[in-house]
């Protein structure tokens, strides 16, 4: 049962390692979101 | 008057009289005006060239007028054709509707009516508006999926409308959803090909369009291109574009930051402070805080940390729940407690930074949190607590995509289950994590 729930997180794992990631100690930063608005005045 | 007993003539004279144009306008040129009065009162046939000469010399005074209206040579030769335009205009007040109620929700059916609508009529102008509204809507409806559907249509349409004013502004919505689905090429196409086309941007959107250029690149780590753009975008924005302005200078401090350029980086973060404190917007100072914290964590300054971190917990607490930044500002403040060694208040903002980004337009943000708690709970040896959030994160995980590659790999590892063969498993896992990070 053990070896299944690890198998299962390791599979997670895997799954997830295809997102953009970055390694624990480096920063994590928050960049700007992109700007779409259309209404002139916003700018 | 009615379609049933309206003529032709009787049709063009009612278009004419809608927008108020004189006999000789819409013949302009190339046909008389003489012969304008002959059609309208039926006195002679219209061909197809002449109904398209007339149509082009109202389109462009239309267009001269600042309005936003395309009458194509079929408006004018079909007088129930120029009713249904009328219909066509009852949508876009429902979709508008919806737009300021908040109602977001459609039936399907709905959609198949408005798209059937549209295409028996092939209206380009009100195709144009009605899909873009309906981007609009599905954007508002977190539907990225839909919202690009529409926005590409409205796009699309647009080029067989020769007086289309505004394209960019369409182009400017498709590149945002490009960018937060993670369709960095395409967003970086979008803006280039709005920048080298389309001759009437004013020059604000210019800088947008060029600063939406440089997150492209940011996002493809291409940081060099992306502080190239900046310095572009910088041309274009005024400095009381604040709001602009502010991401312009957030964008190049992390860009610098990521080709190990902290000096340029803390002088872009200083400026940007400057920027933020004059405006005194809470949420602006949290990010601009946080991003100054991971230079240090970059540079492993544990002091400068320690200085800054209880900074941006206060600032936190500030920021709106609904904030577009939020989760990443809780995945962010995480990393300031895991370098630190604080794991419990780690995994604390960063299960709150995962929940808030299960219902949100950024669709990039979920794995990127998700990862970050794995690799907490790797660290500290407590994979259990995952039961915990396995029930609500399982739906979006059955949601990633798979492709070809990958669906060989899962194959793998479920032979290797079935044949109970963990150790082949982990180590093809292993094998392929280590490639990948």
């Amino acid at each position: 049962m053990k070896k299944k729930v690890l198998l299962f997180l390791s599979i997670l794992t895997l799954l997830l390692s295809l997102s953009n990631t970055v390694l624990a100690g480096k920063g994590v930063f928050v960049p700007p979101a992109p700007i779409r608005e259309s209404i002139e005045d916003e700018f | 008057m009615t379609t049933k007993n309206i003529t032709i003539g009787q049709n063009i004279r009612r278009i004419r009289k809608d927008f108020n144009l004189r006999q000789y306008e819409i013949a302009g040129e190339d046909v008389t005006r003489n012969l304008i009065s002959l059609i309208e009162n039926d006195k002679t046939p219209i061909y197809h060239n002449v109904a398209n000469i007339i149509s082009v010399n109202i389109n462009r005074i239309l267009y001269e007028r600042g309005l936003d209206i395309y009458i194509q040579p079929e408006d004018l030769l079909n007088p129930e054709r120029y009713d249904a335009r009328k219909e066509a205009n009852k949508y876009i007040e429902k979709l508008t509707k919806r737009l300021e109620e908040k109602n977001y929700e459609f039936q399907i059916e709905e959609l198949n009516h408005i798209e059937s609508f549209l295409n028996k009529w092939n209206f380009i102008d009100k195709k144009i508006k009605i899909y873009e509204l309906l981007g609009d809507i599905f954007y508002n409806a977190k539907d990225s999926n839909r919202e690009y559907y529409y926005y590409l249509k409205a796009l699309e349409i647009s080029y067989e409308h020769p007086f289309m004013k505004d394209r960019y502004k369409i182009i400017l919505k498709l590149v945002y959803n490009c960018i937060l689905t993670e369709k960095f090429d395409e967003a970086i196409r979008l803006c280039n090909f709005a920048l080298s086309t389309q001759d009437n941007i004013p020059d604000k959107y210019k800088g947008v369009f060029y600063y939406n250029l440089a997150l492209g690149y940011y996002n493809k780590h291409e940081y060099d291109r992306c502080l190239e753009e900046l310095t572009k975008a910088k041309y274009y924005i005024e400095e009381e574009n604040y709001r602009v302005l502010n991401s312009i200078l957030m964008l190049e401090g992390i860009c610098h930051s990521n080709i190990k350029n902290f000096d340029s980086a803390l002088s872009s973060f200083t400026k940007l402070l400057d920027v933020i404190k004059a405006n005194n917007a809470p949420e602006d100072i949290c990010l601009a805080y946080i991003n100054i914290i991971q230079i240090h964590i970059d540079t492993n300054n544990r002091e400068k940390v320690l200085e800054f971190k209880d900074k941006v917990v206060d600032y936190i607490e500030k920021v709106d729940k609904n904030s577009f930044y939020l989760p990443k500002i809780l995945n962010s403040i995480a990393n300031v407690f895991h370098y630190l060694g604080e794991y419990e208040v780690a995994e604390k903002y960063l299960l709150e930074a995962l929940l808030s980004s299960l219902d949100h337009k950024d669709t990039s943000l979920f794995p990127e949190i998700f990862w970050q708690l794995l690799k907490l709970y790797e660290e500290t040896n407590s994979f259990h607590k995952i039961n915990d959030i396995i029930a609500d994160v399982m739906p979006i995980i059955y949601n990633f995509q798979i492709n070809k590659e990958f669906a060989i790999i899962l194959k793998l590892i479920y032979i290797y289950i079935k044949q109970d063969r963990p150790l082949d498993a982990t180590y093809l896992i292993e094998k392929l994590l280590d490639k990948e990070v």
